[in-house]
Order: structure tokens, then C-alpha cells, then sequence
């Protein structure tokens, strides 16, 4: 079974390793931090629930999703949550009620024993879910993997006013967003708008161009260039930012 | 980056005769303190501080060569500075060194066209590895951007979280004056920012492939199987 295309990329973290930054589609499995076996008190099923955390947020959305490779429904919200990895709402408390697309705290969390800690994981982006019995399983393992569309990255015009907060496979805006979050806004809410100086720091022209040139379309009605990019290993971020500015012809403005 | 050149710099270049370019240096330290160097004493317009000329010392031996990159590499160069001027006891650069603290200082070099009053080059950079000998000190410029100084992804998985107290990401807006990091100091009235705890303080997940056994010398305590496969989160 060979189940990436060229544009997936699958890598897995741990604790103690950073928090993956990725952008575009991305096949993933995460980090999962927590398992737990669950007899249903009414069916005696053996339920598991599983805690994959996927990367730095926010992200998009879940696109599809296996559990040991057997296909489930993202949408059922009694099996799979989806995260998206937002920074936490001051003042929600930490009661378990979500069914996924906020980053308040899971649902599941209260079917766990007591002793383990309800947290909403503020903005890393985790999938919860709530496995049903396989009896064709391997072994105890639950592979959650999924495909997603992973950073929201901001998005601008020539002139740097932000036109869209938005998930984009365009290479032009992930450079920015790294920019962004190691070099000109170090600490900030997901989103947070750049000040005057801060945007003072881009060549916007550039970065406009880049991106319209990355949009174009040729005959074939593929666009010039897409990608995804998952750095889940610690590097220099001169390292990381420049293959992706060679690779897309991008420049930064070093003053 | 393009950059874009002072009116006239063509022609003034194309000239079979002119006169050097010279060397300014401004300099503003982590205090405030405003330094004008240059290889050619005169006034000149300034970069740092209030708008208009100043005075600029010649304590400028060389400056360069600069590398200078359209990649993430870290532009830089090197610049020295004379340690002669002053007492035998204290030289001007020696003491400047030794009371005030240069390291991360502000430098802005340019290269001074002195026939079109202008700047044909200008590199903003921060100071580094500051180093004297009795008669000469040197430093180097680093550019303001420096990647190659910052790690990504920045942040690691950690039971802890990895904000820092009070920063935006935190959101804390407590009485405390600091913050041990862990979930229950975040739950805490004086922090009451639990919402934006980003640690990991689940427990690690386990899978027992095998049953329990016990070992023969120590039936008390039951050990895990050889082949038993422990998968989760390293600690």
C-alpha cells in the first residue's frame, strides 16, 4: 500500500520535539499523547479514545481520515473532533463540551478517569477521537491518520494591507507567515494584525508578485506552483526560509 | 531587495576624477548613547538621532568588506576603530568600551558620496563580538534580520507550557508576578489564564501487547515481557 501522493507528506512528533509547522495538504498522524480503552456500559463494546496533536495552529480543516486504515466519517462528531488549533477563550473555563471546530476542551475528556487533566491544548491543532471496536485490527494500536488543510496563513497586496486570513497552498505566504512568526511578530494572537513598522519590514511588491505568479495557471489548468511543506524537525531559520524563497523566488527586506 | 540609487549617481561615477566615498558610521547604544564615526572627520548628515548633521570622529580604520546576500544568509562585515586617541591610562575607545555596553548596539554604516551628499550604500546591522588591543578595536555588523540566530519550529511538546507569562499567546492578566508554568499555577485565581495552557499534561499512553508476568526471583512486583511494546510520549 503506497497511500501519499507527492503532495502529502506524512512525519510523525513526540514530546520533546518541536511543534510541527505545516502548511498546505498534509497527510498526518500526530503526536498521540493519549489512548484509552472504554467499555460502553450499555454495549460492553470496547471503545478506544485517542488524542493525535498534529501541529502549530490554526489550521484549516480535515479533509478525510483513517482509523487502522479503515476509512471514517470526519463528520460524525460521536467518533472524530477535529481541532483546529486557535488560541484558547479567556474566561471558557475548562469543562469538556466540544465536538471539534473550536479549541475549547473535548467532549471525550469526560469519558476519561479521573486524574487525567481536561485541557484544550491552545493553539496546536489535535484531532480527539472515539474509535469503535475493530476486530480486524493488527494489534492495539490506533492509527489515526488524516489529511488536512493545514495553516491558515495571512495574506496581502502590493501595498500590505492584509486581504485574507485564510488556508493557502500558495509558497509565497507560507515565507510570510514564517517571516512573521520568527522574525517580525515573535509573540501575538493567532491573526494578530501587523503594525505599521512591523509591515515596514516586507517588500510587499515582491511578495505580491510571487504570489500571483504562483496562482497563474498554465494551458493544463494546474497552477505554477503548489506544495506543501511540514518542518517538523528543529534548524536554523535561515535554513528554512531560504530554500523556500529560492524555491519561489520571494525577497525579504533585511533592513 | 532593489534598491534604488541617489539622483546623479551615474553620471557623478562616470567621472574621470572625483573623490572617495566616505565611511559614516552612526551608532546608538542599548542606553541611548549616539556615537558618529567616520574615516573622514567632517559633518555629515546623520542617520540616528534627531534629524540634521553632526559631528563625525575619525576613529574609522576600515570598514568591510561586506557580504551582502539575496538568500537568508546573514549579511555581514567587519569594522575597526582606533584606540589611540585619549590618555595613556584611558583611551577614548577602551573606556567607551568598558563603561557602556556595545554588544547588540544599532550601527548604521553607509558609504557617503561627497560629491552628490548622499549615501550610495546603506547597511542597518547590529554590533557584535566587540574586541581591543592597545592600539585598534573591532567589532561586527550583523544584519538587523538575522536568521541565523533563531530556531524553527520554535516551540517543543513539553508537559509544561512553553508561553511566556503575560505575553499575548498567555493572555494572563493576573496578580501574579510570575508563573511556574504548570496547569495548576495557570488554573490559579492569580493567572486565571488556563484557557491558553498549551503543555501536554496527559499521561503517557501505554500498550501492553503482552500479559503481565512475574519474575522468578521477585514475585511481588510484576515486570513487563521483554517483547512488551511501551508506546508513548518520551519523558
Amino acid at each position: 500500500m503506497k497511500p501519499f501522493t507527492k503532495h502529502l507528506e506524512g512525519l510523525k512528533s513526540e514530546l520533546g520535539l518541536p511543534v510541527a509547522l505545516a502548511y498546505g495538504n498534509v497527510r498526518a498522524r500526530g503526536n498521540q499523547v493519549l489512548k484509552y480503552e472504554k467499555v460502553d456500559t450499555l454495549s460492553g463494546d470496547k471503545k478506544r479514545i485517542a488524542i493525535n496533536l498534529l501541529g502549530e495552529g490554526e489550521w484549516d480543516s480535515c479533509v478525510r481520515a483513517w482509523f487502522n486504515r479503515v476509512p471514517v466519517n470526519v463528520a460524525d462528531t460521536a467518533v472524530f473532533h477535529f481541532h483546529p488549533g486557535k488560541d484558547g477563550t479567556l474566561g471558557d473555563g475548562l469543562v469538556p463540551i466540544s465536538t471539534g471546530g473550536d479549541q475549547k476542551v473535548d467532549l471525550f475528556f469526560s469519558e476519561l478517569p479521573g486524574g487525567v487533566d481536561p485541557v484544550n491544548y491552545s493553539r496546536t491543532a489535535y484531532v480527539m477521537v472515539k474509535a469503535p471496536p475493530d476486530i480486524g485490527a493488527p494489534g492495539p494500536d490506533l492509527d489515526v491518520l488524516g489529511d488536512y488543510k493545514a495553516l491558515k496563513v495571512r495574506q496581502f497586496d502590493n501595498a500590505g494591507t492584509q486581504t485574507a486570513y485564510a488556508w493557502s497552498d500558495n509558497p509565497a505566504w507560507w515565507i510570510c507567515d514564517v517571516l512573521i512568526r520568527f522574525f517580525i511578530k515573535r509573540e501575538g494572537v493567532v491573526n494578530e494584525a501587523l503594525s505599521a513598522d512591523e509591515k515596514a519590514r516586507f517588500d510587499w511588491q515582491s511578495f505580491s508578485d510571487v504570489a500571483t505568479y504562483n496562482d497563474a495557471t498554465s494551458a493544463a489548468a494546474s497552477s505554477a506552483f503548489r506544495a506543501a511543506a511540514w518542518p517538523s524537525r528543529k534548524g536554523r531559520a535561515s535554513r528554512r526560509c531560504s530554500s523556500r524563497c529560492s524555491s519561489s523566488r520571494a525577497a525579504t527586506c533585511s533592513r | 531587495m532593489p534598491r534604488t540609487m541617489p539622483a546623479g549617481t551615474a553620471a557623478e561615477f562616470k567621472k574621470r576624477n572625483g573623490l572617495g566615498l566616505v565611511t559614516l558610521l552612526d551608532l546608538q547604544l542599548l542606553d541611548g548613547t549616539l556615537y558618529y564615526w567616520s574615516d573622514l572627520a567632517g559633518s555629515y548628515t546623520k542617520k540616528l538621532g534627531v534629524a540634521g548633521a553632526a559631528v563625525y570622529s575619525p576613529w574609522l580604520l576600515s570598514a568591510g568588506p561586506l557580504r551582502l546576500s539575496r538568500s537568508l544568509a546573514t549579511d555581514a562585515g567587519d569594522i575597526r576603530v582606533q584606540n589611540i586617541s585619549g590618555d595613556t591610562l584611558k583611551r577614548d575607545l577602551a573606556n567607551a568600551i568598558s563603561s557602556r555596553e556595545f554588544e547588540g548596539a544599532f550601527a548604521v554604516l553607509r558609504l557617503w558620496s561627497l560629491g552628490l551628499s548622499a549615501a550610495v550604500l546603506e547597511f542597518d546591522a547590529f554590533l557584535t563580538e566587540p574586541t581591543f588591543d592597545e592600539s585598534a578595536g573591532s567589532f561586527r555588523v550583523l544584519q538587523l534580520l538575522d536568521p541565523s540566530s533563531v530556531e524553527a519550529p520554535a516551540r517543543v511538546y513539553s508537559e509544561q507550557c512553553t508561553w511566556r507569562y503575560k505575553s499575548p499567546e498567555c493572555g494572563s492578566t493576573g496578580s501574579a508576578a510570575a508563573c511556574p508554568k504548570d496547569l495548576a499555577s495557570c488554573k490559579d485565581a492569580t493567572r486565571a489564564a488556563s484557557e491558553r495552557f498549551n503543555g501536554v499534561p496527559t499521561p503517557p499512553t501505554v500498550d501492553i501487547r503482552q500479559p503481565w508476568t512475574f519474575t522468578d526471583d521477585n514475585h511481588d512486583m510484576p515486570r513487563l515481557h521483554p517483547q512488551t511494546v511501551i508506546n508513548g510520549m518520551r519523558r
